[in-house]
């Protein structure tokens, strides 16, 4: 129990370092951000003010206006209906990616650093191979065997994530089993595996925390990149990417098709990097420069 | 510096060697037949074993990769299946577009994201300070092929000064070729000179608080002096190591934004290689795009060890 206090003490920060991280307005203009993005997925599996995918032919093209607020795209389909449900697509792509790399890559690196030194050196390897693979390029790979769409994604994201959490907690978790209080743990017969959980877990959970954060916004950004490539979700579903893509044939008759995805977009990643750069600065316990 | 150097390099031919069985087992091993891929899932059982037999598909899959290993050895990257020409010949011409753009955009990225990070440091928590950082957090936030379309509405649409997007080539002359790279490449340079500002700002004010530094204000150097020549110096080191990890963004960025701007580079090519079912140009050319994101990677590793004077002393 003693030495369980002391490991918390190590990264978690004291009360002071709590205070400033509640009070950082970065943290609340990031958890704010997000939240708008949140509260648009969740509207989206409620009501859209039309069917994203309803035709309009009609209306097509068509500016902001009283029945359709942020105007139409080339099919009539509602710009604002559709930026609804790109939200809900990104937050989804967005969450499972990071998810896999939290769990698989983080599991390995807690693995690698307890385990014997073949095992540690494998992970750091693989790991180094993986990241010769950004999600773009996994992405085509992985197209070729199992065609495009949020599946292929969402996995070529989190292979990379997969490889980024297992380097960091491998490194971080090496650097806690140094640690005086997890030797003496170690030399009083505790098993390997359950000092893992007891002290290695708590102590990197804080950096786990702020890495999700920022690649959470990689993510977002990632979906968005496949999705106009055509290598993310397909047609007629509603993604923020796709619809920059087909903004591209328009862009001087209905430059706003281009604008407002856009803009989605960057509300999304700048509210997970606010969040992700407060989380570390509170709980950095040497403070910020 | 030599035992270093040749540990980095038995690990790099290893890196590669492992990235080409990455791209091997994932096109050719996962389930899936690459044969069928190509010619349709309704296709004749018999077209499907005579492409099968073309392609070499029948043969063990160990033998395949070793005989497409060797042709990469000695410069034969195969057939492509929609050309009907050598891989090889196909690329030359998509290199001189790709590693032009990723090179600009590189320079770009050195001269907007180093002297933000510099002009921040020299001001810590002052306006140019609070300007530079929120000029980097909004660039961070910005997807390049987003920030592609608005530049291409502002400086082609509207204004009208470049090209929308296409390659007029080198023949046409250096200055047309600059013009058509200079948008893309301006897209693909601000998230990564976003994230280099604020890495440098970080790693100056880091070295900025060490005895030397102090020692040589103290010595009255202006302080701007002492930033450029002491602080920054030091500071390269971590800045070196991050320019080699965002190379992997910067190239993956590449593939995105020359189908923004329809260059005609490798990120176009191995689309419509996609659109083909050409595998074989589509593994060369993921094989080259890793390949190129594992030396600059190594090559950042080894220069960030040689302008580390700590690091030198010690050998």
């Amino acid at each position: 129990m003693t030495a369980r206090l002391a490991t918390s003490d190590l990264v978690l920060p004291a009360t002071p370092g709590r205070t400033t991280l509640r009070s950082s307005p970065g943290l609340w203009a990031g958890a704010a951000c997000l939240g708008i993005v949140l509260l648009a997925a969740l509207l989206s599996l409620v009501s859209t003010p039309y069917p994203p995918d309803a035709l309009d032919l009609p209306n097509r093209l068509a500016g902001p206006s009283a029945p359709h607020w942020l105007g139409t795209d080339a099919f009539g389909r509602d710009v604002a209906a559709r930026l609804l449900e790109g939200a809900r697509n990104a937050l989804w792509v967005g969450t499972l990616a990071v998810g896999l790399g939290v769990v698989i890559g983080g599991a390995l690196g807690l693995l690698a650093a307890a385990g014997a030194r073949w095992l540690d050196e494998s992970v750091a390897r693989a790991a180094d191979l993986l990241f010769a693979f950004p999600a773009v390029l996994m992405a085509i790979l992985l197209t070729i065997v199992l065609g495009p769409g949020l599946f292929t994604a969402t996995l070529a994201i989190g292979i990379f994530n997969v490889a980024v959490f297992a380097r960091l907690v491998r490194s971080a978790a090496g650097v806690v089993w140094q640690q005086e209080f997890v030797r003496a743990a170690e030399a009083l017969g505790k098993e390997r595996a359950r000092i893992t959980v007891d002290h290695i877990v708590p102590n990197v959970l804080g950096l786990v925390l702020v890495q999700a954060s920022a690649s959470f916004a990689i993510a977002i950004l990632a979906e968005a990149a496949l999705s106009y490539l055509g290598l993310g979700i397909q047609a007629p579903a509603a993604s923020w990417g796709r619809m920059l893509f087909e903004a591209r044939t328009y862009l001087d008759q209905a430059p706003l098709l281009a604008i407002f995805p856009g803009l989605a977009i960057a509300l999304a990643v700048f509210g997970a990097n606010l969040l992700g750069d407060a989380l570390r600065d509170g709980l950095d316990p040497r403070g910020n420069p | 510096m030599a035992t270093f150097l040749l540990q980095r390099l038995v690990g790099l031919v290893a890196a590669l060697a492992a990235a080409s069985l990455v791209v091997f087992v994932a096109v050719e091993v996962l389930p899936g037949d690459p044969a069928r891929a190509i010619l349709g899932l309704s296709a004749d059982p018999g077209a499907v074993a005579a492409l099968q037999r073309e392609l070499g598909l029948d043969q063990p899959a160990a033998l395949r990769y070793l005989r497409w290993i060797g042709g990469l050895l000695t410069g034969d990257l195969g057939q492509s299946w929609a050309y009907r020409v050598p891989v090889a010949q196909l690329l030359g011409p998509r290199l001189a577009v790709t590693v032009p753009l990723a090179l600009l955009a590189l320079v770009l990225t050195v001269v907007v994201g180093l002297g933000l990070g510099v002009i921040s440091a020299l001001h810590p928590r002052r306006w140019p300070d609070i300007a530079a950082m929120t000029f980097a957090q909004a660039g961070m936030a910005v997807p390049n092929f987003w920030l592609g379309l608005v530049l291409i509405l502002l400086f082609a649409v509207r204004l009208q000064w470049l090209p929308s997007g296409g390659f007029s080539g080198w023949q046409q002359g250096v200055g047309a070729a600059f013009a058509s790279l200079l948008l893309p490449a301006l897209a693909l340079a601000a998230v990564q000179a976003a994230i280099l500002a604020r890495v440098s700002r970080a790693a100056i004010l880091d070295v900025a608080r060490d005895d030397f530094v102090r020692t040589a204000r103290a010595k009255g150097l202006a302080p701007a002096g002492v930033i450029v020549r002491h602080a920054l110096r030091n500071a390269l080191v971590p800045i070196t190591a991050l320019m080699g990890l965002q190379f992997a963004y910067l190239i993956a960025g590449a593939v995105v934004v020359e189908n923004v701007f329809f260059l005609p580079g490798l990120g176009r090519f191995v689309f419509q290689a996609i659109a083909n079912r050409d595998l074989i140009v589509v593994e060369s050319v993921v094989l080259l795009l890793a390949a190129m994101v594992i030396v600059v990677t190594f090559a950042a590793d080894v220069a960030a060890r040689a302008i580390d004077p700590r690091l030198a002393g010690r050998q």
